[in-house]
């Protein structure tokens, strides 16, 4: 099981070093092959997910370390679909999602990895479909950072095409990211009131999903309401971002509530 | 006209989202429901007193707060009706508002309808009534009575003794740990220390003291000690090691080494109540209830919150009747159908 997070890691490594390489050596293929490393690594994260699944006997999801193994899992994945149904517009991103597949293990690493048994409340089918749900729309809405991040650096002329690709992926992602959010909320709301008889407790992990995903509703308000596009949108993502992770990691570690555990 | 445009526009849409995530923050970032003596502790006898009058302290049921959100709901309610004209073109952004329209009504229906609380039972006890979450006392249209209680481990309990030495540095008062072995009753536990053999002669999960001598009360564990014997002297009376008062009774071998008694229960996999459900004074039917599997009778839930690792008996059961629920679940269908259809082109 180790090697195939291992052989992962490798593989986003080179999805960002076959860029690399092939700036240095001017070579056509660079993004090609980045891509075709991102999904080697996307396939043997697969097989890591699934080979821990099977020998804990339920769904990984269960603390912060199963938990960012599959947000990058499922980030690289939104990209390669993105990627697979934009054509080539997208290649040429996936050095960054390899960066950030690469750092966001490497953090990964320093958490607590064992298998462990599942407290009383995690007991429940509602875990796999509320835990995933989430970490799938915080991939969706790393990818619209990732991309509102790039597009802010690629600020000059040159790079028209580019941004305006860039433009609506960002825009596309973070409906993505949205949708799965609120499909997120809502499955943990159901599962609260299935297990505890309250949908809503104004837990902070509660209250700070709440605030996150209002943030992003009032972003695509803006955007299709007042035209809020390009770098304001952008700069919306960036902030969306760091409630994001407030709401994820900040959460877990300053605050105490029903989602301690994870 | 004019006041349905008013409530309806986006720019109503932004003040308000702008105070609801200052409200939201706030009642983030503000630790809630605490008592008056620990917000004065964190923010200062002044700071403090603020707090309350200004209800942070319980945002989420203060006046100001239910205002704000009722300002959401006339908010998406007026526009919800704007757009019934636009619902051919725009059926997707209609649903979706509606469903958070529901949601606001279904949260306005527990406020004024629903009924929470807890039933704090020990086995064998019935009960026809409840402590609502305000402390008043709830009548049920029926008595619950608790026939069992269970709470199950992952894997087996353990029993620890660690070895403690004085630090000899000066200065220091602690004890250095020497070493921890996993013992079991019966056994000698195998301690590196030399000279010294601990004989672990056995386990007993509720100590108590009679006039004939220790004994064990029960076997739930609420004074877990160990009899021993140090160097196997088996004409020595044993001595006890308990996990609860570590340092009331010391057992030190010749060295001058202490021996202490670490009790480990095991994780909790899972705890359950059997419960049955009584109507003037006949059973009508039983239920096994768990986390997340909870009991339905007469439109009341319940459901397994707690236990009391002191009072093996002891069982905490949720009790709600919640007529919102219905609400809260179309809002939830509206707005993921709703969401699917506005965003479904934009994202292909």
């Amino acid at each position: 099981m180790e090697i195939s997070l291992k052989a992962s890691f490798v593989f986003y490594g080179a999805a960002l070093a076959a860029t690399l390489l092939g700036f240095l050596f001017n070579k056509d293929w660079k993004f090609k092959y980045s891509v075709l490393a991102l999904f080697a690594a996307w396939l043997a994260s697969t097989y890591h997910i699934g080979a821990r699944w099977y020998l804990a006997g339920r769904a990984p999801l269960s603390n912060q370390y199963e938990s960012v193994i599959f947000l990058v899992w499922a980030f690289v994945g939104v990209y390669l679909l993105f990627k697979h149904y934009s054509g080539r517009e997208l290649e040429w991103l996936a050095p960054w999602t390899g960066l950030v597949a690469v750092l966001s293990m490497g953090g990964a690493s320093f958490l607590g990895s064992e298998i462990s048994p599942l407290v009383p409340a995690l007991q429940s089918n509602w875990l796999f479909i509320h835990v995933s749900t989430v970490m799938t729309g915080y991939g969706a809405l790393l990818l619209s950072f990732l991309g509102a991040a790039v597009f802010i650096f690629m600020a000059k002329a040159e790079h028209a095409e580019k941004r305006k690709s860039l433009e609506s992926l960002v825009y596309r992602a973070c409906l993505v990211g949205f949708w799965l959010l609120t499909l997120g909320i809502i499955t943990g709301a159901v599962w609260a009131n299935s297990a505890w008889g309250s949908y809503w407790s104004w837990d902070p992990k509660e209250t700070w999903s709440l605030i996150t995903w209002l943030y992003y509703a009032v972003a695509i308000h803006l955007r299709r309401t007042k035209g809020w596009r390009d770098k304001k949108f952008a700069g919306l993502m960036l902030w969306g971002f760091v409630l994001v992770m407030f709401t994820y990691f900040g959460v877990n570690y300053l605050m105490s509530g029903l989602h301690s555990y994870g | 006209m004019k006041l349905l445009n008013s409530l309806s526009s986006i720019k109503f849409f932004f003040a308000l989202s702008a105070l609801m995530l200052l409200a939201f923050l706030l009642g983030g970032v503000i630790p809630q429901g605490e008592s008056p003596e620990a917000y004065q502790e964190m923010f200062g006898r002044i700071g403090g007193a603020w707090l309350k009058n200004l209800r942070l302290n319980n945002v989420f049921s203060s006046y100001w707060f239910l205002a704000l959100m009722a300002g959401g709901a006339l908010n998406i309610l007026a526009c919800t009706v704007k757009q019934w004209k636009v619902l051919k073109q725009r059926p997707g952004v209609f649903l979706s508002h509606l469903g958070v329209m529901l949601m606001f009504v279904g949260g306005g229906v527990q406020g004024l309808f629903s009924v929470r609380g807890t039933l704090a039972m020990e086995m064998g006890q019935t009960r026809g009534e409840f402590a609502g979450n305000d402390g008043v006392s709830v009548p049920m249209p029926f008595e619950v009575s608790l026939k069992d209680f269970q709470v199950r481990y992952w894997g087996q309990e353990k029993h620890i003794v660690h070895a403690l030495k004085k630090c000899g540095e000066p200065g220091h008062d602690g004890d250095d740990l020497l070493e921890s072995v996993e013992v079991e009753p019966g056994k000698d536990a195998p301690f590196k220390s030399p000279g010294v053999s601990l004989s672990v002669l056995k386990f007993l999960p509720n100590f108590s003291l009679s006039e004939s001598g220790p004994l064990n009360q029960d076997e739930s564990r609420q004074n877990p000690a160990l009899a021993v014997k140090l160097n196997n002297d088996r004409a020595a009376k044993p001595s006890y090691l308990f996990a609860n008062y570590q340092d009331a009774h010391e057992v030190r071998d010749s060295s001058g080494v202490r021996y202490v008694y670490e009790y480990n229960p095991g994780m909790i996999k899972q705890f359950e109540s059997r419960i049955a459900f009584l109507e003037e004074g006949v059973e009508k039917f039983e239920k096994l209830i768990n986390v997340n599997s909870p009991a339905k009778y007469k439109g009341y839930r319940l459901y397994q919150s707690g236990y009391d690792p002191k009072n093996p008996k002891f069982s905490s059961i949720q009790i709600s009747k919640d007529p919102s629920v219905i609400y809260i679940y179309a809002g939830f269908a509206a707005l993921m159908i709703g969401l699917t259809m506005a965003f479904w082109k934009e994202i292909k």
